[in-house]
Protein backbone atom coordinates (compact mmCIF):
# COMPACT_ATOMS: atom_id res chain seq x y z
CA UNK A 1 0.00 0.00 0.00
CA UNK A 2 1.22 3.50 -0.99
CA UNK A 3 1.67 6.28 1.90
CA UNK A 4 -1.46 8.30 0.43
CA UNK A 5 -3.93 5.29 1.13
CA UNK A 6 -2.60 4.40 4.49
CA UNK A 7 -3.26 7.93 5.09
CA UNK A 8 -6.46 8.02 3.93
CA UNK A 9 -7.22 4.70 5.51
CA UNK A 10 -6.09 6.10 9.06
CA UNK A 11 -8.44 9.28 7.75
CA UNK A 12 -8.77 12.22 10.69
CA UNK A 13 -7.23 10.12 13.46
CA UNK A 14 -3.61 11.87 12.69
CA UNK A 15 -3.71 15.27 10.03
CA UNK A 16 -1.26 16.25 8.44
CA UNK A 17 -2.43 19.57 10.90
CA UNK A 18 -1.42 17.34 14.20
CA UNK A 19 1.52 15.92 12.40
CA UNK A 20 2.59 19.79 11.81
CA UNK A 21 2.35 20.88 15.56
CA UNK A 22 4.65 17.62 16.81
CA UNK A 23 6.91 18.18 14.20
CA UNK A 24 6.81 22.36 15.21
CA UNK A 25 8.01 20.35 18.17
CA UNK A 26 10.59 17.56 17.23
CA UNK A 27 8.87 15.06 18.50
CA UNK A 28 10.28 11.18 18.41
CA UNK A 29 6.62 10.40 17.80
CA UNK A 30 6.53 12.62 14.34
CA UNK A 31 9.67 10.99 13.95
CA UNK A 32 8.22 7.28 13.81
CA UNK A 33 5.17 8.43 12.10
CA UNK A 34 6.63 10.49 9.44
CA UNK A 35 8.86 7.42 8.80
CA UNK A 36 6.61 5.14 8.86
CA UNK A 37 4.18 6.27 6.34
CA UNK A 38 6.16 8.71 4.19
CA UNK A 39 9.16 7.19 3.70
CA UNK A 40 8.80 4.75 1.05
CA UNK A 41 7.02 7.58 -1.06
CA UNK A 42 10.03 9.85 -0.25
CA UNK A 43 12.24 6.38 -1.24
CA UNK A 44 10.64 6.01 -4.48
CA UNK A 45 11.61 9.52 -5.98
CA UNK A 46 15.03 9.27 -4.57
CA UNK A 47 15.91 6.04 -6.38
CA UNK A 48 13.86 6.87 -9.66
CA UNK A 49 16.30 9.48 -9.75
CA UNK A 50 19.62 7.88 -8.23
CA UNK A 51 18.98 4.44 -9.85
CA UNK A 52 21.70 3.18 -7.55
CA UNK A 53 20.35 1.55 -3.87
CA UNK A 54 24.03 2.79 -2.07
CA UNK A 55 23.41 6.30 -3.33
CA UNK A 56 19.72 6.27 -2.20
CA UNK A 57 20.36 4.85 0.81
CA UNK A 58 22.60 7.73 2.11
CA UNK A 59 20.49 10.13 0.29
CA UNK A 60 16.91 9.21 2.46
CA UNK A 61 19.59 9.39 5.17
CA UNK A 62 20.25 13.12 4.19
CA UNK A 63 16.88 13.81 3.36
CA UNK A 64 15.54 13.46 6.29
CA UNK A 65 17.80 15.05 8.15
CA UNK A 66 16.62 17.96 5.92
CA UNK A 67 13.11 17.78 6.32
CA UNK A 68 13.94 17.49 9.87
CA UNK A 69 16.43 20.51 10.36
CA UNK A 70 14.42 22.87 7.99
CA UNK A 71 10.69 22.13 8.93
CA UNK A 72 10.54 25.99 10.24
CA UNK A 73 10.70 26.95 6.72
CA UNK A 74 7.81 25.24 5.59
CA UNK A 75 4.62 27.26 4.81
CA UNK A 76 1.58 25.25 5.14
CA UNK A 77 -0.49 27.85 3.29
CA UNK A 78 2.02 26.97 -0.09
CA UNK A 79 1.92 23.49 -0.26
CA UNK A 80 0.94 20.22 1.15
CA UNK A 81 3.23 18.61 3.56
CA UNK A 82 3.33 15.88 1.59
CA UNK A 83 4.13 17.76 -1.47
CA UNK A 84 7.05 19.50 0.48
CA UNK A 85 8.67 17.04 1.53
CA UNK A 86 8.85 14.81 -2.33
CA UNK A 87 9.99 18.48 -3.48
CA UNK A 88 13.21 17.80 -1.33
CA UNK A 89 13.20 14.82 -1.52
CA UNK A 90 13.77 15.09 -5.84
CA UNK A 91 15.75 18.63 -5.59
CA UNK A 92 17.97 16.46 -3.04
CA UNK A 93 18.40 13.55 -5.40
CA UNK A 94 19.37 15.63 -8.46
CA UNK A 95 21.66 17.85 -7.01
CA UNK A 96 23.47 14.55 -5.46
CA UNK A 97 23.23 13.02 -9.16
CA UNK A 98 25.04 16.09 -10.99
CA UNK A 99 27.41 16.49 -8.33
CA UNK A 100 27.75 12.35 -8.71
CA UNK A 101 28.63 12.87 -12.37
CA UNK A 102 31.51 15.47 -11.98
CA UNK A 103 33.45 15.45 -15.24
CA UNK A 104 29.84 16.41 -16.66
CA UNK A 105 29.03 18.82 -14.08
CA UNK A 106 29.62 22.69 -16.03
CA UNK A 107 27.01 20.70 -18.90
CA UNK A 108 23.54 20.38 -17.74
CA UNK A 109 22.63 18.99 -20.54
CA UNK A 110 24.84 16.09 -20.23
CA UNK A 111 23.78 15.34 -16.32
CA UNK A 112 20.39 15.00 -18.31
CA UNK A 113 21.20 12.49 -20.60
CA UNK A 114 22.83 10.79 -17.99
CA UNK A 115 19.71 10.13 -16.45
CA UNK A 116 17.87 9.59 -18.99
CA UNK A 117 20.78 6.71 -19.88
CA UNK A 118 19.64 5.49 -16.61
CA UNK A 119 15.59 5.60 -17.20
CA UNK A 120 13.08 4.96 -15.65
CA UNK A 121 11.32 1.60 -15.30
CA UNK A 122 8.80 1.71 -12.41
CA UNK A 123 7.26 -1.66 -13.11
CA UNK A 124 10.51 -3.19 -11.83
CA UNK A 125 10.50 -1.40 -8.50
CA UNK A 126 6.84 -1.07 -7.37
CA UNK A 127 5.71 -5.00 -7.00
CA UNK A 128 2.86 -5.48 -4.26
CA UNK A 129 1.96 -1.51 -4.48
CA UNK A 130 -1.72 -0.68 -5.27
CA UNK A 131 -1.51 2.03 -7.07
CA UNK A 132 0.84 1.03 -9.47
CA UNK A 133 -2.69 0.45 -11.78
CA UNK A 134 -2.99 3.90 -11.85
CA UNK A 135 0.17 5.02 -13.91
CA UNK A 136 -0.93 2.04 -16.64
CA UNK A 137 -3.40 4.75 -17.62
CA UNK A 138 -1.28 7.37 -19.02
CA UNK A 139 -0.07 6.69 -22.10
CA UNK A 140 3.79 6.57 -22.63
CA UNK A 141 4.39 10.04 -24.07
CA UNK A 142 2.18 10.77 -20.98
CA UNK A 143 4.35 9.45 -18.88
CA UNK A 144 7.45 10.31 -20.17
CA UNK A 145 6.59 14.52 -20.11
CA UNK A 146 5.59 13.71 -15.86
CA UNK A 147 9.62 12.36 -15.24
CA UNK A 148 10.88 13.68 -17.15
CA UNK A 149 9.55 16.81 -15.11
CA UNK A 150 8.73 15.46 -11.81
CA UNK A 151 11.69 12.88 -11.58
CA UNK A 152 14.22 14.36 -13.34
CA UNK A 153 13.63 18.55 -12.48
CA UNK A 154 13.53 19.49 -16.20
CA UNK A 155 11.59 23.11 -16.52
CA UNK A 156 9.02 23.29 -19.44
CA UNK A 157 11.32 24.48 -22.10
CA UNK A 158 13.82 21.55 -21.18
CA UNK A 159 11.33 19.07 -21.64
CA UNK A 160 9.99 20.53 -24.87
CA UNK A 161 13.49 20.41 -26.12
CA UNK A 162 14.50 17.42 -24.99
CA UNK A 163 11.49 15.57 -26.57
CA UNK A 164 11.56 17.38 -29.72
CA UNK A 165 7.87 19.04 -29.27
CA UNK A 166 5.97 22.38 -28.91
CA UNK A 167 6.14 24.13 -25.13
CA UNK A 168 1.80 23.86 -25.88
CA UNK A 169 2.42 20.16 -26.32
CA UNK A 170 4.28 20.14 -23.10
CA UNK A 171 1.19 21.74 -21.13
CA UNK A 172 -1.33 19.74 -22.41
CA UNK A 173 0.52 16.52 -22.07
CA UNK A 174 1.04 16.96 -18.39
CA UNK A 175 -2.51 18.30 -17.92
CA UNK A 176 -4.05 14.98 -19.77
CA UNK A 177 -1.87 13.02 -17.54
CA UNK A 178 -3.16 14.68 -14.05
CA UNK A 179 -6.74 14.41 -15.60
CA UNK A 180 -6.12 10.66 -15.95
CA UNK A 181 -4.91 10.31 -12.14
CA UNK A 182 -7.22 12.47 -10.52
CA UNK A 183 -10.06 10.79 -11.58
CA UNK A 184 -8.78 8.12 -9.04
CA UNK A 185 -9.70 10.33 -6.28
CA UNK A 186 -13.01 11.79 -7.22
CA UNK B 1 -5.92 35.83 -18.19
CA UNK B 2 -8.88 34.86 -16.23
CA UNK B 3 -9.00 32.05 -13.29
CA UNK B 4 -10.60 29.42 -16.32
CA UNK B 5 -7.73 29.95 -18.98
CA UNK B 6 -5.50 29.49 -15.97
CA UNK B 7 -6.82 26.33 -14.94
CA UNK B 8 -6.82 25.35 -19.07
CA UNK B 9 -3.14 26.37 -19.55
CA UNK B 10 -1.56 23.70 -17.55
CA UNK B 11 0.33 25.94 -15.72
CA UNK B 12 -0.73 24.83 -12.50
CA UNK B 13 0.39 21.48 -13.07
CA UNK B 14 3.37 22.80 -13.81
CA UNK B 15 3.34 24.90 -10.78
CA UNK B 16 2.60 21.72 -8.42
CA UNK B 17 5.81 19.74 -10.44
CA UNK B 18 7.81 23.04 -9.39
CA UNK B 19 8.60 23.03 -13.37
CA UNK B 20 7.82 26.69 -13.81
CA UNK B 21 10.38 29.65 -13.76
CA UNK B 22 10.46 31.17 -10.40
CA UNK B 23 8.64 35.09 -11.63
CA UNK B 24 5.94 32.20 -12.73
CA UNK B 25 6.15 30.62 -9.44
CA UNK B 26 5.49 33.86 -7.34
CA UNK B 27 2.42 34.79 -9.69
CA UNK B 28 0.52 31.88 -9.10
CA UNK B 29 1.54 31.99 -5.07
CA UNK B 30 -0.18 35.52 -5.47
CA UNK B 31 -3.15 33.98 -7.48
CA UNK B 32 -4.04 31.46 -5.57
CA UNK B 33 -4.63 33.93 -2.65
CA UNK B 34 -6.79 35.98 -4.04
CA UNK B 35 -8.86 33.04 -6.23
CA UNK B 36 -10.43 30.12 -4.10
CA UNK B 37 -10.88 28.70 -7.00
CA UNK B 38 -7.25 28.31 -8.11
CA UNK B 39 -6.36 26.97 -5.22
CA UNK B 40 -8.91 24.43 -4.90
CA UNK B 41 -7.30 23.23 -8.56
CA UNK B 42 -3.97 23.34 -7.25
CA UNK B 43 -5.03 21.05 -3.82
CA UNK B 44 -6.93 18.62 -6.31
CA UNK B 45 -3.62 18.54 -8.83
CA UNK B 46 -1.24 18.01 -5.55
CA UNK B 47 -3.41 14.93 -4.88
CA UNK B 48 -2.61 13.41 -8.07
CA UNK B 49 0.69 14.11 -7.79
CA UNK B 50 0.81 12.32 -4.42
CA UNK B 51 -0.78 9.30 -6.06
CA UNK B 52 1.74 9.38 -8.73
CA UNK B 53 4.70 9.37 -6.26
CA UNK B 54 2.76 6.59 -4.32
CA UNK B 55 2.56 4.52 -7.40
CA UNK B 56 6.47 4.34 -7.38
CA UNK B 57 6.90 4.10 -3.76
CA UNK B 58 9.61 1.71 -2.78
CA UNK B 59 9.91 0.33 0.63
CA UNK B 60 13.77 1.48 2.24
CA UNK B 61 15.49 -1.49 3.89
CA UNK B 62 14.18 -1.59 7.58
CA UNK B 63 17.75 -0.28 9.21
CA UNK B 64 17.76 2.97 7.83
CA UNK B 65 15.22 3.89 10.32
CA UNK B 66 17.43 3.91 13.16
CA UNK B 67 20.06 5.09 11.53
CA UNK B 68 18.49 8.11 10.45
CA UNK B 69 16.66 8.33 14.09
CA UNK B 70 20.58 8.65 15.87
CA UNK B 71 21.41 11.91 13.48
CA UNK B 72 17.91 13.82 14.36
CA UNK B 73 17.55 15.93 17.57
CA UNK B 74 14.60 15.02 19.21
CA UNK B 75 13.39 17.83 21.70
CA UNK B 76 11.69 16.85 24.91
CA UNK B 77 9.61 20.18 25.22
CA UNK B 78 6.30 21.07 23.23
CA UNK B 79 6.21 24.77 23.96
CA UNK B 80 7.54 26.76 21.67
CA UNK B 81 6.89 30.24 23.43
CA UNK B 82 8.39 29.30 26.34
CA UNK B 83 11.21 28.24 24.33
CA UNK B 84 11.25 32.06 22.88
CA UNK B 85 11.11 33.45 26.22
CA UNK B 86 13.80 31.71 27.70
CA UNK B 87 16.09 31.98 25.43
CA UNK B 88 16.17 36.03 26.04
CA UNK B 89 15.99 34.83 29.69
CA UNK B 90 19.42 33.32 29.75
CA UNK B 91 21.81 36.32 29.38
CA UNK B 92 20.63 38.02 32.81
CA UNK B 93 22.06 36.08 35.25
CA UNK B 94 25.42 36.12 33.79
CA UNK B 95 24.76 40.35 33.82
CA UNK B 96 24.21 39.79 37.03
CA UNK B 97 27.12 38.08 38.87
CA UNK B 98 29.59 39.73 36.45
CA UNK B 99 28.29 42.81 38.22
CA UNK B 100 27.99 42.01 41.59
CA UNK B 101 31.92 39.88 41.34
CA UNK B 102 32.75 42.95 40.16
CA UNK B 103 31.91 45.14 42.98
CA UNK B 104 32.83 42.84 45.63
CA UNK B 105 36.32 42.10 44.55
CA UNK B 106 36.89 45.93 44.09
CA UNK B 107 35.76 46.42 47.81
CA UNK B 108 38.06 43.68 49.07
CA UNK B 109 40.98 45.13 47.37
CA UNK B 110 40.37 48.62 47.63
CA UNK B 111 39.30 49.03 51.23
CA UNK B 112 39.07 52.83 51.23
CA UNK B 113 36.94 52.98 48.28
CA UNK B 114 34.19 50.75 50.19
CA UNK B 115 31.79 53.57 50.16
CA UNK B 116 32.19 54.35 46.67
CA UNK B 117 31.81 51.30 45.23
CA UNK B 118 29.08 50.13 47.83
CA UNK B 119 27.41 52.81 46.02
CA UNK B 120 28.59 51.54 42.30
CA UNK B 121 26.82 48.70 43.12
CA UNK B 122 23.47 49.52 44.10
CA UNK B 123 23.50 51.64 41.00
CA UNK B 124 24.09 47.94 39.13
CA UNK B 125 21.30 46.74 41.17
CA UNK B 126 19.42 49.49 40.00
CA UNK B 127 20.35 49.05 36.25
CA UNK B 128 19.55 45.30 36.98
CA UNK B 129 16.02 45.28 37.76
CA UNK B 130 15.81 48.12 35.01
CA UNK B 131 17.42 45.38 32.72
CA UNK B 132 14.82 42.84 34.03
CA UNK B 133 12.14 45.28 33.69
CA UNK B 134 12.79 45.70 30.09
CA UNK B 135 13.45 41.62 29.47
CA UNK B 136 9.65 41.27 30.95
CA UNK B 137 8.41 43.92 28.05
CA UNK B 138 10.42 41.63 25.53
CA UNK B 139 9.06 38.70 26.79
CA UNK B 140 5.69 40.02 26.85
CA UNK B 141 5.73 41.15 23.69
CA UNK B 142 7.21 38.38 22.23
CA UNK B 143 4.09 36.60 23.46
CA UNK B 144 2.04 39.26 21.82
CA UNK B 145 3.46 38.84 18.45
CA UNK B 146 3.28 34.73 18.39
CA UNK B 147 0.00 35.38 19.31
CA UNK B 148 -0.95 37.53 16.84
CA UNK B 149 0.87 35.30 14.02
CA UNK B 150 -0.53 32.75 15.22
CA UNK B 151 -3.65 34.20 14.93
CA UNK B 152 -3.19 35.03 11.31
CA UNK B 153 -1.92 32.15 10.02
CA UNK B 154 -5.44 30.42 11.45
CA UNK B 155 -7.47 32.69 9.31
CA UNK B 156 -5.86 31.90 6.68
CA UNK B 157 -5.30 28.32 7.13
CA UNK B 158 -9.20 28.68 7.11
CA UNK B 159 -9.78 31.09 4.22
CA UNK B 160 -7.44 29.19 2.09
CA UNK B 161 -9.66 25.52 2.66
CA UNK B 162 -12.18 25.36 -0.75
CA UNK B 163 -14.90 24.02 1.61
CA UNK B 164 -15.17 26.91 3.35
CA UNK B 165 -17.51 29.65 2.14
CA UNK B 166 -16.61 33.54 2.69
CA UNK B 167 -19.43 35.53 3.55
CA UNK B 168 -18.74 39.48 4.17
CA UNK B 169 -21.47 41.16 6.23
CA UNK B 170 -21.47 44.79 5.50
CA UNK B 171 -22.24 47.40 8.05
CA UNK B 172 -25.89 48.77 8.55
CA UNK B 173 -27.43 52.37 9.30
CA UNK B 174 -26.12 52.30 12.86
CA UNK B 175 -22.54 51.92 11.73
CA UNK B 176 -22.40 51.93 7.86
CA UNK B 177 -18.56 52.19 8.00
CA UNK B 178 -18.36 48.42 10.22
CA UNK B 179 -18.13 44.98 8.46
CA UNK B 180 -17.32 41.33 9.22
CA UNK B 181 -16.32 38.37 7.32
CA UNK B 182 -17.24 34.90 8.33
CA UNK B 183 -15.91 31.49 6.90
CA UNK B 184 -18.86 28.90 6.79
CA UNK B 185 -18.09 25.19 6.12
CA UNK B 186 -21.51 24.62 4.94
CA UNK B 187 -20.80 20.53 5.27
CA UNK B 188 -19.87 20.06 8.66
CA UNK B 189 -21.31 23.54 10.13
CA UNK B 190 -17.73 25.26 11.58
CA UNK B 191 -18.00 28.89 11.61
CA UNK B 192 -15.32 31.39 11.86
CA UNK B 193 -15.42 35.20 12.18
CA UNK B 194 -12.82 37.86 11.34
CA UNK B 195 -13.91 40.86 13.41
CA UNK B 196 -12.03 43.48 13.42
CA UNK B 197 -13.50 45.86 11.14
CA UNK B 198 -16.11 46.40 13.80
CA UNK B 199 -16.28 49.32 15.88
CA UNK B 200 -14.61 48.37 19.47
CA UNK B 201 -16.91 47.77 21.59
CA UNK B 202 -16.76 49.47 25.33
CA UNK B 203 -16.08 47.44 28.35
CA UNK B 204 -19.64 46.17 29.20
CA UNK B 205 -20.68 45.50 26.10
CA UNK B 206 -19.74 42.67 23.51
CA UNK B 207 -21.04 41.59 19.87
CA UNK B 208 -23.22 38.61 19.53
CA UNK B 209 -23.31 36.56 15.85
CA UNK B 210 -26.38 35.29 14.98
CA UNK B 211 -27.33 33.10 11.93
CA UNK B 212 -30.75 33.29 10.54
CA UNK B 213 -32.26 29.79 10.28
CA UNK B 214 -35.78 29.20 8.57
CA UNK B 215 -36.32 33.45 9.44
CA UNK B 216 -35.31 32.81 13.12
CA UNK B 217 -32.03 34.13 14.80
CA UNK B 218 -29.76 31.36 16.20
CA UNK B 219 -27.36 32.14 18.87
CA UNK B 220 -23.63 31.41 17.99
CA UNK B 221 -22.18 33.00 20.99
CA UNK B 222 -20.23 35.97 21.50
CA UNK B 223 -17.31 37.24 19.35
CA UNK B 224 -13.83 37.47 21.69
CA UNK B 225 -12.73 41.00 22.94
CA UNK B 226 -9.50 39.69 22.59
CA UNK B 227 -9.06 38.31 18.96
CA UNK B 228 -10.16 39.35 16.08
CA UNK B 229 -10.46 35.83 14.73
CA UNK B 230 -12.83 33.16 16.09
CA UNK B 231 -14.05 30.43 16.14
CA UNK B 232 -17.72 30.62 16.77
CA UNK B 233 -20.44 27.93 17.05
CA UNK B 234 -21.57 24.85 14.53
CA UNK B 235 -24.47 26.10 12.37
CA UNK B 236 -26.09 24.04 9.29
CA UNK B 237 -28.39 25.42 6.57
CA UNK B 238 -28.51 29.28 7.60
CA UNK B 239 -29.48 31.74 5.08
CA UNK B 240 -27.84 34.56 6.76
CA UNK B 241 -25.78 36.05 9.38
CA UNK B 242 -25.89 39.09 11.41
CA UNK B 243 -23.98 40.70 14.65
CA UNK B 244 -25.45 42.33 17.35
CA UNK B 245 -23.60 44.97 20.65
CA UNK B 246 -25.22 42.90 23.75
CA UNK B 247 -24.39 43.32 27.22
CA UNK B 248 -21.08 40.73 28.27
CA UNK B 249 -22.01 37.65 27.67
CA UNK B 250 -24.85 38.14 25.41
CA UNK B 251 -28.14 37.46 25.33
CA UNK B 252 -30.81 34.51 24.60
CA UNK B 253 -32.30 36.61 21.79
CA UNK B 254 -30.52 39.66 19.61
CA UNK B 255 -31.32 43.01 20.14
CA UNK B 256 -32.70 44.28 17.26
CA UNK B 257 -31.80 47.80 17.36
CA UNK B 258 -28.21 46.81 18.29
CA UNK B 259 -28.15 45.10 14.83
CA UNK B 260 -24.59 46.32 13.59
CA UNK B 261 -23.94 44.02 10.56
CA UNK B 262 -25.86 41.34 8.40
CA UNK B 263 -25.60 39.56 5.40
CA UNK B 264 -26.64 36.91 3.54
CA UNK B 265 -25.25 33.53 2.43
Amino acid sequence: MGALSKYLEQGKKYDEEQLFIELKARSRKAFEYLYDNYSPALYGVIFNVLRDEESSNDALQEIFVKIWNNFDSYDPVKSRLYTWMLNIARNHSIDRLRSRSTADRKDLKKDKDFVRQHGIQPEQFTDGIGLRKLIDHLEEEQKIVIDLLYFQGFTQVEAAEELNIPLGTVKSRVRIAIHKLRKYFV
Amino acid sequence: MDTKEIIESGSLELYVMGALTPEEMKEIDGLRISHPELNAEIIRIEDAMIAYADSHAIKPKEELKEKIAEKLTFAVRLDMESEMVDSISIQMPGIYRYAAAAAIALIFVFGAGTFYYAHEYSQTNIQLSALQNEKMVLANQVKLLTGESNIIKGELAVAMKPENKKITLPGLAIHPDANAVIYWNTKTGSTYINSENLPVASSDKQYQLWAIVDGKPVDLGVISKDSTFSTMKHIENATAFAITLEPLGGKPSPTMEALYVMGGV
